[in-house]
């Protein structure tokens, strides 16, 4: 089921690291600019992608991390044949936007969600699933988009 | 990212010079913009036609210009690609910015926005005492309380006229008090059913000043919705009891229970009797 153009096979992943600064970000969304392109997504749904990358980096960059240097984020994309699947993690402060959707910290249903910023909402706008979760000291946040 | 500017048939033009306004340009951006502002380029045409990627943070940088040019001048977007088209949309904020297709579209559409200004006598005065080039502007640093004072709804309402038994009186609260973000709101005409956006200057539980590109007429009635925060949602009857420069005030109609209760809360409201007894 993965779309029909794409010129990446189902089950493959990549994994960047980059020091959490807005220039760095913007290095990242370049690149994944490029991976969804080749999966065969068109302009804007890539054009979209990028930009709810983009924006989960730069929350965390400003908010998880408030600026701090020599921290970095990690994020992996995987790709399934149905979806892929975007998961960043950082060791920032844990500030869950996904409080009070009634989902828990799993929400499934991105139209429930009350975003109170644009970023946020964008994120929820174009992914069909966002996690996330505090697991020792790391927040996980999990983007997910089927191709379907 | 570089920004170039040019001046074409009196109006000031700004390009970006590369793919991407995001946020680790969006600052420089806005400071920029800020400064042609202040030196008094109130007619601007922002040309994006090179600009390939604009995120949440450059999308903000573009509001707080039309946040700073305050109604005293035009901010037109052009070339703006159908990514970032998805943006605006996305956001809902397509409705608060004139868009042309191309330059010569912008500026056609500048200059008609002029013409029409131009036709209002009081500007015709003002025209005649500087007629070109625009005056220089005092320096705006956002909405302090003195400039949120002087953009107040009350504006040219004689206040000795009212009376002072049945007239309430609330405090305003500022949008900046409220959220970091713009709170957007829709005006629906109730008679036309034409929609309109604005930005939420100031708010009170007896109405709200709001900035919007659509012209609106004093003594028209709206139906305004929008949101305050994850959870407040309102929907009220309001009518214009004034305007200046892209800026309205509204006075709520019969607002409801719920919207009073929640204003009240917020602004930290009481309504004064005649007697100067408070009513909370």
């Amino acid at each position: 089921m993965i779309l029909e153009n794409s010129e990446i096979d189902a089950g493959s992943s990549i994994i960047f690291r980059i020091p959490a600064r807005l220039a760095d970000v913007r290095l990242m969304g370049i690149s994944v600019n490029a991976v969804f392109g080749k999966m065969g997504f068109g302009d804007v749904d890539t054009f979209q992608l990028e930009l709810a990358i983009t924006e989960a980096a730069n929350n965390i960059v400003k908010h998880a991390y408030a600026y701090a240097e020599n921290v970095f984020i990690t994020m992996k994309i995987l790709i399934a044949a149905d979806r892929v699947t975007c998961t960043f993690i950082d060791t920032g402060k844990f500030k869950n936007f996904l409080t009070n959707n009634g989902q828990g910290e799993i929400a499934t249903d991105t139209t429930l969600l009350p975003p109170n910023s644009r970023g946020i909402c964008i994120i929820c706008d174009v992914m069909d699933e966002v996690s996330y979760r505090r697991s020792g000291d790391k927040n996980i946040l999990t983007l997910v988009k089927y191709f379907a | 990212m570089k920004i170039n500017t040019e001046i074409r048939q009196q109006i000031f033009i700004v390009t970006c010079e590369g793919s991407r306004l995001d946020a680790s340009f969006a600052q420089s951006f806005f400071s920029s913009m800020q400064g042609f502002i202040q030196k008094g380029h109130m007619d601007i045409v922002l040309d994006l036609s090179s600009v390939e990627f604009v995120d949440s943070t450059g999308l903000g940088a573009i509001v707080r210009c039309l946040k700073e040019l305050n109604g005293r001048g035009e901010l037109v977007l052009c070339g703006v690609n159908e990514m970032v088209l998805s943006l605006l949309k996305m956001t809902r904020l397509d409705d608060i910015f004139i868009q042309a297709r191309d330059r010569d579209e912008a500026l056609k559409r500048l200059k008609e926005e002029q013409e029409k200004k131009a036709a209002k006598p009081v500007q015709l005065e003002k025209a005649a005492e500087a007629p070109k080039p625009k005056p220089e502007k005092p320096k705006v640093t956002g909405f302090d309380e003195s400039l949120l004072s002087s953009l107040s709804m009350e504006d040219g309402e004689d206040v000795q006229e009212v009376d002072t038994g049945e007239r309430r009186r609330h405090r305003r609260i500022s949008n900046k008090q409220i959220l970091s973000e713009d709170i957007i709101v829709y005006c629906t005409n109730s008679t036309t059913g034409k929609r309109s956006t604005g930005i939420i200057l100031d708010i009170s539980p007896s109405g709200l000043l709001l900035v919007s590109p659509s012209r609106l007429g004093v003594g028209e009635e709206f139906i305004i919705t929008g949101r305050i925060g994850r959870n407040f949602k309102f929907r009220e009857r309001a009518v214009i009891r004034n305007c200046r420069d892209g800026k309205y005030g509204f006075e709520f109609i019969k607002p409801s229970r719920e919207t009073t209760s929640f204003l009240n809360q917020l602004t930290g409201s009481v309504m004064l009797s005649a007697k100067g007894r408070l009513n909370t």
